[in-house]
């Protein structure tokens, strides 16, 4: 299936940030929700449930966030990335902008790629000068006691046009390697989150590699 | 002398891993993997090889392939600067400039033509894959195989390093090499195709970005040991 | 090996080589202290162990850290002086940009056999250091570090009793391997053998006079 969702916020005369768009179709549903972070943020929830992705869909975020506004985007339940008719692969694209003074956090919780998914996902993210983005990913490779799902995400952030950040797995069995030793290596689940504050063109990068057993692998990339 | 003609020959000097550039003292991440008991035997080396020729191998080869092609020191920087944005590790970044700035060295000696030039306004030194393309193209090298070669690097320096390191059998390593022959010159091929899309298309963010993100964190570690074999 | 024709760089580089264990750390630490009030000096290590060799010369005092530069070799010692020399050369090309006026450059290797030399793309004038410990019959098998480094040091005479070494029959056969050029041609004079005792006298001062004189040279071409 094929589904859109869009997002745009505009920072307010009083500070608050409003959505003027909060748009989507299943399995994208979004809803506004209460201010933890304070007034001056938006909370966004991703409602589509546990299910889904699953291949052959084609499915993309639009998201706006205008000068001085502020968003932060949580999921509440992990999603199942599901496989598909003759192993089709679905697709997730992202085409965010960040404006001037605005802020975007993005951590949903993990993408479970259950057996046999084939799952790609394409984010473009630009950001003004002084703009602020917080961006998780978090992949577990197959549920308990499963063979894991593919999964390739490639993540490529400009700042002010030019580029400051490109880069892609791809873990599972379709891509050669990439479950063994120069790869993931036995490790479950990997988290990666990207980190720029105002004014950087390097990012934070926090990655953790976790789970089967092993002891966690952790590193935080400074530019 | 402006130029040198195409030849095979010179192929095989470059790709030799003895062409004195310094890559020998690299482990491209082999010695962190044995440290940690990832890579143990030839089995394990071949999955290890087989990891890094569908990422690193690729990008390295890709950009290769697009510098090799280039004729153009501004567009050589966008290329290079491509290239900084794709690697987590800020450790490997830098070694990755310091193995372009030492190949660059043993090229200007090598094949003293003003092509190795269009680098010169690269003041820390241009990436490896950069640098490898430039070169290439001074010798005479065509960008399918400035492709090949950085190939044939990336699984090169893993692989002598397993031999010293673990002492495997010199003859079995070939043998996984040979294994991987095949793809490997696919992953060139491919590499190639990408790089002349990108060059088409003036856009070369459309080179791929492949990255293995256990060995940017494990390279991290690597660089803070007491007793290191490899610089990297 | 003959001298070179002198070059427009300032620097001179000495390479050091010989045997692990054969005192080449302590000739690079005493040549440090003796020298440094005459002379800018820096120095490339290639041990395996990355902090031990730049910590044994600044413990004693010999030089500062931002003189010195460790280069890892990959389990490849010797190729990394002779056979493929980019990253020494790119660790002294730094040191020399970066520490200017440098009048010396040390480049100590990671531990050679007797048939390791250094490339002359690296140095200009190279130091093999044996050990008494290491037996007497050393300068007699000869090889390419015995007959043609420029200067022959052999170190620990002290242990020469407790080995036993016979340091006359080392210093014959010495004289007598280094008294020929490549070809079977008879030199004029012998290339130089220095017996030192690096506990005895902590600064090596034979081999600081013979690196003293090669600096003269060096500022002096015309006088040489």
């Amino acid at each position: 299936m094929k589904a859109r969702a869009r997002i745009v916020a505009r920072a307010e005369e009083d500070g608050t940030t409003s959505l003027v768009t909060l748009a989507g179709e299943t399995p994208l549903l979004l809803r506004r929700a209460a201010h933890p972070d304070g007034l001056d943020t938006a909370r966004i929830h991703l409602v589509g449930g546990t299910a889904g992705p699953i291949g052959g869909d084609d499915l993309a975020y639009r998201v706006d966030v205008g000068a001085g506004a502020k968003v932060e985007v949580r999921s509440m339940a992990a999603a199942l990335a599901l496989p598909g008719p003759g192993g089709a692969q679905s697709t997730l694209a992202f085409a965010v902008r960040i404006g001037p003074g605005a802020r975007l956090g993005w951590a949903p919780e993990p993408l479970i790629a259950v057996r046999g998914a084939n799952h790609a996902v394409h984010a473009n993210l630009d950001l003004a000068e002084d703009a602020e983005l917080t961006w998780r990913e978090d992949v577990v490779l197959g549920r308990e006691d499963e063979e894991p799902g593919s999964v390739r995400s490639r993540t490529r952030i400009t700042r002010a046009g030019r580029v400051v950040f490109d880069h892609e797995f791809a873990v599972g069995p379709r891509y050669p390697g990439s479950l063994g030793p120069a790869g993931t290596s036995g490790y479950r689940r990997v988290t990666m989150t990207a980190e720029f504050a105002k004014g950087e063109l390097r990012p934070t990068i926090r990655l953790l590699f976790s789970g089967a057993d092993l002891p966690d692998l952790a590193h935080t990339f400074t530019g | 002398m402006p130029f040198f003609h195409m030849t095979r020959s010179a192929l095989l000097l470059l790709a030799d891993s003895r062409f004195p550039a310094g890559a020998y003292a690299h482990s491209g991440g082999l010695e962190s993997a044995v440290a940690a008991g990832r890579v143990h035997d030839t089995r394990s080396l071949h999955e290890f090889l087989n990891g890094r020729l569908h990422s690193a191998a690729l990008v390295a080869a890709s950009f290769a392939a697009a510098a090799c092609h280039c004729e153009n020191a501004a567009t050589l920087g966008e290329i290079d600067h491509e290239y900084d944005v794709r690697l987590l590790s800020p450790t490997l970044r830098t070694t990755s400039r310091r193995l372009g700035r030492q190949l660059m060295h043993t090229a200007r000696a090598t094949w003293p033509v003003p092509r190795l030039g269009l680098l010169d306004a690269l003041a820390d030194g241009p990436h490896q894959p950069v640098a490898l393309g430039v070169a290439c193209a001074a010798a005479g090298i065509a960008a399918e195989d400035a492709a090949l070669c950085a190939v044939q690097g990336t699984l090169r320096v893993p692989a002598d390093a397993a031999i010293k390191l673990l002492g495997l059998n010199p003859a079995e390593v070939s043998g996984v090499l040979a294994k991987l022959a095949q793809d490997a010159d696919r992953t060139a091929a491919k590499a190639l195709t990408m790089a002349r899309m990108a060059q088409l298309k003036n856009d070369f963010g459309m080179l791929p970005a492949l990255g293995s993100p256990l060995l940017d964190l494990t390279a991290e570690d690597h660089a803070t040991w007491e007793v290191r074999l490899f610089a990297s | 090996m003959p001298p070179e024709t002198p070059d427009t760089r300032g620097t001179l580089r000495i390479g050091i080589g010989g045997p692990v264990g054969s005192g080449k750390t302590s000739l690079v630490a005493a040549l440090c202290r003796t020298l440094r009030e005459e002379l800018s000096i820096a120095v490339v290590t290639n041990d395996i162990h990355t902090k031990d060799d730049a910590e044994v010369l600044i413990e004693r005092g010999a030089l500062e850290p931002d003189r010195i530069t460790p280069v890892q070799t990959g389990c490849s010692p010797q190729t990394a002086i002779r056979d493929d020399i980019a990253a020494n050369l790119e660790a002294v090309e730094s040191l020399e940009a970066r520490i200017a006026p440098l009048d010396l450059v040390l480049i100590e290797s990671g531990g050679d056999s007797l048939s390791t030399t250094f490339s002359r793309g690296l140095i200009d004038r190279q130091i093999f250091v044996i050990d008494v410990a290491g037996g007497d019959r050393l300068p007699r098998k000869g090889g390419p570090a015995i007959t043609s480094a420029d200067l022959l040091v052999v170190n620990k005479t002290d242990l020469a009793p407790h080995v036993p070494a016979d340091l006359e029959m080392m210093r014959r056969d010495a004289t007598a391997q280094r008294a020929m050029a490549p070809g079977g041609v008879a030199r004029d004079t012998p290339l130089p053998t220095l017996f030192t005792s690096l506990s005895e006298h902590p600064g090596a001062p034979a081999v600081a006079d013979w690196i003293r004189e090669l600096v003269i040279e060096r500022r002096n071409p015309a006088s040489a």
